[in-house]
């Protein structure tokens, strides 16, 4: 069973990660680049707004002073053309001051002459129409009582005196101590033929200014101010007014100097000469008004040199911004929400849930269902595992079956299998193979020790020695061995292993597996066939022999035979040599017969173990001379020489001469049988140091096979090379062989190098030799 | 009139004296030791007949016997295998190769008299 998976690795918990972290990458990726993008053009449409309603409010003040600068340049020029009698100015003037009643903001007006000009006995002599408590414009004469101080030194006066015509001059503002209004005064120079006359005036109410900044400062949610050319308060900033509760009247410079709006007087005073465009100035305070940082607007009016302001603490700025924050944020959060719900819903729906019934069905069957929609790519998996599987199962049960096949094929064989380990030097086997040791496999175990100690001890080397050796030859691939088991019972089982070598590139073995068979039966069965075969080449080789002996003993027999029917068919008629001749020949034949019996009895007597040897005190290069002279026919009839090397003179030993004589005969009569036309037969005799005499003879001719140079010693067996020229009854090397051995020695054959062969023996005798 | 001509072949000198003693007044022999010899003398004259004794070295009886059957120019000389191999199995072998007879040793005189006669035309 797979075990579950842990959280940690989860697909479907990093998918829940994942969206999560999206979530809030992207909210804070949003975040700041509306931080970065956003909040300066939210600045700046503020700085717009602070500006367009700062140039509104100029236009507007701008207005209410023109509207008085005309009335004033009027009043002037009214002065100048009308005949200066009281009651048509008395008339006139009114209605001017008043325009019909339209201008509320005009709240007064006049005309103030040089002192004794309008009438040469009144130094005072103005005329001038205020507006009372109802509003209505009344005649005021208290300038002109004698107790009232002359008008011609104020400071709205003397100033007028160096203008041109259309000139005004602004006075400073100021509280009407009558009315208690905010006012000021524009006056405007009167010539008459040129000559400085008097000057004209008109009240300006401020109210409307002033309520005009406060509102708008209220609007821009920040505060507004003017200041006139002295830089004293026309209208002041309402917060201020809150924390400094001051009389109404114009404020002084210094109050300024308090908090940070003496910086507003600064900046007016040094701008008071600045063209209009350098007029408007923003400018960022710290620790402002509201002890905050402030964004201040400045503007000049060059012709009144009033300064109007407006001031925003950054933090009100901050309210639009925070409100558009919070607003967008939420749109953001919600956006984000719905769209990774729809990436979730989806992963999980195309995803994770198919997958997951994959892994369900998985876990209970081997084999995936296919769905309805195979189109997909969860189909072309199912597909392609069912197929997969399909072929696992195939290839599974062609295994199955080999393996069954294979062990019904070992049954068959009686084999049981083996595996050995190189390294641990432990042993594996099957059941069979159990059997075949006579052992239970828990008796057997898997140790090669095991395996040891039933071992035959006569095939312990062969199980130990030659199978390690085996073990470490690199270039043993495969490696049999047979060897015998010694069963509980003390019966004795063959065992036939026949392995296989793993081997490392070096050759360093890793193993081996192998069979293990039961040969028992096989080596009994192969035991009797040897024996048969044994048996039946006795027989054969008894037949043979029995056919070779009639051969033998036809020939001379057939001698005997022939020549004594001629002697006695020619008994009467022959010549006396003729005959005798005969009898030669009768007798030759039967020697023959004679010396073969001899051979016969020789060897029966060997093998019968009855043979009596008579040693003397013999020289055994006088017989090599007896036999060479008597095949000296043979040699020259084959066209052979003889090479005699006798190391010493005499070669006396102690040996039985006759037999000796018997085998060397023997050996030469072979060679020359068995040498080619026009070769040396080479004969050497010596004595060793341990005092043997050695003899050997090599010809040149048919060569004698390997595996034949000791069979040919074998009774009744001759060379099978040359069969053809064979003449004899084959028992010569045996008898020689018997001969030899019966001294003690030793006669063996050697194949030459060229043709032919070396027949070798050596005899213990104290020999002596003599030079 | 001329003597038929025999070629005996036998490496057995005794044999040789035998055949000799038998044939000699009637017939012209020769005598060669071994097959080989047999078909050496044989390339240089043809006899009428053969006599040919089977174990012989260098080249036996059997041998020399189905070479000269084999050779177009012989293989009408009448054989006459004279063997002390007695076996049934031996005779076959020389009557197989092609041999007219097969006679062991020791045999008749007259037997092989009439066996030659049987094969040659001798004059009586």
């Amino acid at each position: 069973m797979p075990k579950s998976i842990a959280i940690k690795t989860s697909i479907i918990r990093k998918v829940h990660l994942i969206i999560f972290l999206s979530f809030i990458s992207a909210f804070m990726i949003s975040n700041y680049l509306m931080s970065r993008d956003v909040f300066p053009l939210i600045a700046n449409q503020s700085d717009e707004s602070m500006l367009k309603t700062s140039n509104r409010v100029l236009e507007k003040i701008q207005q209410e002073l023109n509207i008085a600068k005309t009335l004033a340049i009027s009043l002037a020029s009214i002065a100048n053309s009308l005949p200066h009698d009281k009651k048509t100015l008395h008339n006139v003037l009114p209605k001017v001051i008043n325009a019909q009643g339209i201008i509320q903001t005009v709240v007064g007006g006049g005309i103030w002459p040089e002192p004794f000009k309008a009438d040469p006995k009144l130094e005072k002599n103005s005329l001038f129409w205020g507006k009372n408590s109802q509003g209505k414009l009344t005649y005021f004469d208290d300038y002109n009582q004698p107790s009232a101080p002359a008008y011609h030194n104020e400071s709205w006066y003397i100033p007028v005196k160096n203008l041109k015509p259309n000139q005004v001059h602004w006075s400073e503002s100021y509280i009407d101590p009558y009315t208690q209004q905010h006012m000021i005064t524009v006056s405007a120079p009167i010539f008459i033929e040129d000559e400085f006359y008097g000057v004209s005036t008109i009240d300006l109410n401020l109210d409307n200014i002033i309520q005009l900044i406060t509102d708008s400062a209220v609007q821009l949610d920040g505060l507004g101010f003017l200041v006139d050319s002295t830089g004293l308060f026309i209208s002041q900033p309402k917060m201020a007014l809150d924390q400094q509760p001051l009389d109404k009247s114009p404020l002084a410079l210094n109050i300024l100097t308090t908090n940070s709006l003496n910086f507003v007087a600064d900046k007016k005073l040094s701008s008071g000469n600045h063209t209009d465009n350098e007029s408007i100035k923003f400018f960022d305070v710290n620790a402002g008004i509201n002890e905050d940082d402030t964004r201040v607007l400045l503007l000049n009016m060059p012709e009144t040199q009033w300064t109007v302001g407006f001031s925003r603490s950054k933090s009100s700025l901050d309210k639009p911004i925070n409100h558009f924050l919070r607003k967008a944020a939420t749109y953001q959060v919600i956006t984000l929400i719905i769209f990774l719900f729809i990436i979730y819903f989806c992963i999980k729906k195309f995803l994770i849930k198919p997958f997951m019934k994959l892994v369900f069905q998985l876990k209970y069957s081997n084999k995936l269902l296919e769905y309805p929609q195979m189109n997909d790519e969860f189909g072309k998996f199912t597909e392609l595992f069912n197929q997969r599987y399909l072929e696992l199962e195939k290839s599974k049960r062609q295994l199955r079956e080999s393996s069954e096949n294979l062990q019904r094929a070992l049954d068959s064989a009686h084999a049981g299998t083996l595996f050995f380990d190189a390294e641990t030097h432990t042993l594996d086997w099957d059941e069979k193979s159990s059997m075949i040791f006579g052992l239970s496999h828990e008796e057997l175990g898997n140790k090669f020790d095991t395996l040891i100690e039933i071992v035959h001890p006569d095939d312990l080397d062969k199980v130990t020695v030659d199978f390690k050796a085996a073990v470490d030859d690199p270039t043993v691939i495969h490696y049999e061995i047979e060897y015998r088991v010694i069963l509980a019972d003390q019966s004795i089982r063959w065992v036939q292993g026949s392995v296989q070598f793993i081997r490392e590139a070096d050759g360093a073995a890793i193993s081996c597996s192998g069979l293990h068979f039961d040969l028992t039966e096989k080596k009994a069965s192969e035991a009797s066939v040897l024996a048969k075969d044994n048996a039946e080449n006795a027989n054969r080789l008894k037949s043979e022999f029995l056919a070779n002996m009639s051969h033998e003993l036809r020939t001379p027999m057939h001698g005997i035979l022939s020549f004594s029917e001629f002697g006695i068919k020619k008994s009467d008629s022959a010549e006396r040599e003729k005959l005798l001749q005969y009898f030669v020949y009768i007798k030759t034949s039967g020697q023959r017969l004679l010396t073969l019996l001899n051979d016969l009895l020789d060897l029966s007597k060997v093998e019968a173990g009855k043979l009596i040897l008579n040693k003397q005190k013999t020289d055994l290069n006088t017989i090599i001379d007896t036999c060479c002279r008597e095949q000296q026919q043979h040699l020259t009839d084959s066209k052979l020489s003889i090479q005699l090397d006798k190391k010493q003179a005499r070669l006396n030993a102690n040996f039985d001469a006759t037999r000796i004589t018997q085998v060397v005969c023997n050996l030469l009569s072979n060679a020359i049988k068995f040498s080619s036309a026009n070769t040396v037969i080479s004969i050497n005799s010596d004595t060793n140091d341990l005092g043997q005499l050695i003899f050997s003879i090599d010809n040149h001719g048919t060569p004698i096979p390997a595996n034949e140079l000791e069979t040919i010693f074998d009774p009744f067996i001759q060379s099978s090379k040359p069969k053809s020229d064979i003449t004899g009854t084959g028992l010569g090397l045996a008898i020689s062989r018997e001969f030899i051995e019966a001294h003690d020695g030793k006669l063996w054959a050697e194949a030459n190098k060229g043709n032919g062969a070396t027949f070798k023996f050596f005899i213990p005798g104290n020999a002596e030799a003599t030079i | 009139m001329k003597k038929p001509y025999i070629l005996a072949v036998d490496d057995e000198e005794l044999n040789l004296l035998i055949l000799e003693e038998i044939l000699g007044d009637k017939y012209e022999l020769n005598f060669v030791k071994n097959g080989r010899c047999c078909l050496d003398s044989v390339s240089e004259r043809l006899p009428d007949l053969i006599l040919m004794d089977v174990n012989m070295p260098i080249m036996d009886g059997l041998e020399a016997c189905s070479i000269l059957k084999n050779q177009p120019s012989t293989a009408h000389l009448p054989i006459v295998m004279l063997s002390a191999l007695a076996n049934d199995a031996e005779s076959n072998d020389g009557l197989s190769t092609g041999a007219s007879a097969y006679i062991t040793k020791p045999f008749d005189e007259n037997s092989l008299l009439d066996t030659i006669q049987l094969y040659i035309l001798t004059p009586r």
